[in-house]
């Protein structure tokens, strides 16, 4: 007997539903488990809950207590109401995983804190599915040491989810190993040909906007710009920076972060400098004239609580990790100042494991098999071995 | 000559009983405003696929929507008392809503239908879909352990 129901219309029902009764669904009927793991469930699913989140955004809170890896959802909205704390199922060799970033759902992580394990996962909490990606072909005890910077993203002409590592070895800085990774391949593909003239900061953390990778990344002249790689046309771009933002400056780190739907950076200073952090939004993205200051907070205003910028919420705000390990919220003249209500310790490992990130829920990954299951990737993990891993400390001292 | 707003259209269930309303108010059905706007002259719209009883519902539900002096509040309370309906007559009237292309009242409806679904069982699910389980026991016992998790 056939459904009477035509299936755009199981999938308007569906797509509004908790993950547990999806998957449970999935039981229902054959042609039913076909509808729930198609591409077009899958994205309808997402575009809802993308919808879903302008109303009501979701942030993803990632930290180190007590030594142990921390994941939790809270509403983006005056409140900061905790939603969900996730499950977390594997256990990296570093302190904690790199978080790469996230993407309709899906997590990036790295185990390279220190070590350079070759460990990335791809996950999706939600539907506890995962998958270990394959070692790259640049591997720490092939070629001595080096530093290497991630990147992961969405091709929605392919409805492919993308991995970029970028490796630079001591002997060749400007001569990267490139490698590409396709979830729909399985694979890392070696694109070096796309030559880099630039060296990305070390360890500097992705800002993905438009469908593409964005660093922060040093020209031959010693000049900041933006490099960023696209994930659809897999190329590389630069932006150049305005001379008062490109310049070296040691009193201050810069990092990219996502401001409402421009791209932004945060010039913050360091612990013995401590005057302050301004942000700097690019009003038009591509346009080097449009960047504008719109934040400038100094920490005297709040008796000199080293404070480090996190996040832009929905709202415009700040959010900010003080010296004392908790979270608050502040606007753009530093004035309002809120606490969230998070709080943790002041321990080095604790204020340096803290990530946040936008997230909306999704389903991807739940149409792959039991391989995928959480439980398997986990089980693939490597286990301790000292001789088998890299580290930062080695090249330094070489 | 009367102006667009105060326009009646007579609109026709499938089993031929007639209903009057306002083309402002009746234009939330995409499938209607189509009609109206391709020029349809008929005395009466012909709905071959909804029933007098759908058609009563979604005329109440319209018309509950286009008064704009009813706030967000009251539509929410009208929504809560209007999908108390039971569960075959929420399906009749998520398919009406599809065939005459209301959004809101297909929001609505489903949002009703997602969660009374929430708490089932995967018998009861295929029971009140109407849903034959084409699964040997051993196929669904491999489902269900693929995502063992969901289930307890």
């Amino acid at each position: 007997m056939s459904d009477f129901l035509p299936e755009g219309i199981i999938i308007n029902i569906l797509k509004r539903l908790p993950v547990k009764p999806i998957i449970c669904c999935m039981c229902v009927s054959k042609s039913w488990y076909t509808l729930i793991t198609s591409p077009e469930f899958v994205s309808t699913h997402l575009n809802f809950n993308i919808a879903g989140s302008e109303v009501l955004p979701l942030l993803l809170l990632r930290r180190c207590i007590r030594k142990i890896e921390r994941y939790e959802l809270y509403y983006d909205k005056e409140s900061f109401d905790r939603y969900l704390r996730l499950q977390f199922p594997f256990r990296s060799i570093n302190s904690f995983f790199t978080i790469i970033g996230t993407c309709n759902g899906l997590l990036c992580l790295s185990d390279d804190r220190v070590f350079y394990m070759n460990t990335i996962i791809i996950w999706n909490p939600f539907v506890k599915k995962s998958v270990l990606l394959p070692k790259p072909n640049m591997v720490y005890n092939s070629y001595g040491s080096f530093m290497q910077s991630l990147g992961f993203g969405f091709d929605p002409a392919s409805y492919d989810y993308k991995v970029v590592r970028i490796t630079y070895t001591d002997l060749d800085r400007c001569l990267p190993q490139i490698e590409l990774y396709k979830l729909s391949t399985g694979i890392w593909q070696d694109i070096s040909h796309l030559s880099l003239q630039y060296v990305i900061y070390h360890r500097s953390r992705q800002a993905y906007i438009y469908g593409a990778s964005h660093w922060i990344a040093r020209d031959l002249y010693g000049n900041d710009l933006i490099l960023f790689f696209d994930m659809c046309n897999e190329v590389f771009q630069e932006m150049i920076l305005p001379v008062h933002l490109a310049k070296d400056d040691s009193s201050s780190t810069k990092e990219l972060i996502i401001h409402k739907d421009s791209l932004a950076l945060v010039l913050c200073d360091v612990p013995g400098v401590e005057h302050g952090f301004c942000v700097w939004v690019m009003e038009e993205y591509g346009v080097m004239e449009s960047w504008t200051k719109k934040f400038n907070v100094n920490f005297q205003d709040f008796g000199g609580r080293f404070m480090k910028p996190l996040w832009v919420r929905k709202d415009g705000e700040v959010l900010v990790i003080t010296k004392d390990g908790s979270l608050v919220s502040c606007d753009s003249n530093g004035e309002q100042v809120i606490d969230l209500g998070v709080h943790g310790s002041r321990s080095e490992e604790y204020l340096r494991s803290i990530h946040v990130d936008g997230y909306i829920k999704s389903v991807v990954l739940l149409e792959k098999g039991p391989d995928f299951s959480d439980a398997v990737t986990s089980s693939k993990l490597p286990s301790l071995q000292t001789d088998d891993c890299g580290s930062d400390d080695d090249a330094e001292r070489n | 000559m009367s102006s667009p707003e105060e326009k009646t259209l007579i609109l026709k269930s499938s089993d031929n009983e007639e209903f009057l309303v306002k083309e402002s108010v009746a234009v939330q059905c995409i499938t209607i405003k189509n009609l109206v706007e391709d020029g349809c002259d008929l005395d009466a719209i012909p709905l071959l696929n909804v029933d007098s009883k759908n058609l009563a519902w979604i005329i109440e539900f319209m018309e509950k929507y286009a008064d704009s002096t009813s706030t967000d509040a009251e539509k929410k309370d009208f929504d809560t008392e209007f999908v108390k309906k039971p569960f075959n007559d929420v399906l009749g009237l998520i398919l009406a809503a599809n065939y005459l292309n209301f959004p809101a009242l297909m929001d609505v409806m489903c949002d009703a239908c997602a969660n009374e679904m929430k708490l089932w069982s995967v018998e009861q699910v295929r029971e009140k879909f109407h849903i034959q389980n084409d699964y040997t026991e051993e196929e669904e016992k491999a489902v269900r352990a693929e995502n063992f998790w969901a289930f307890e």
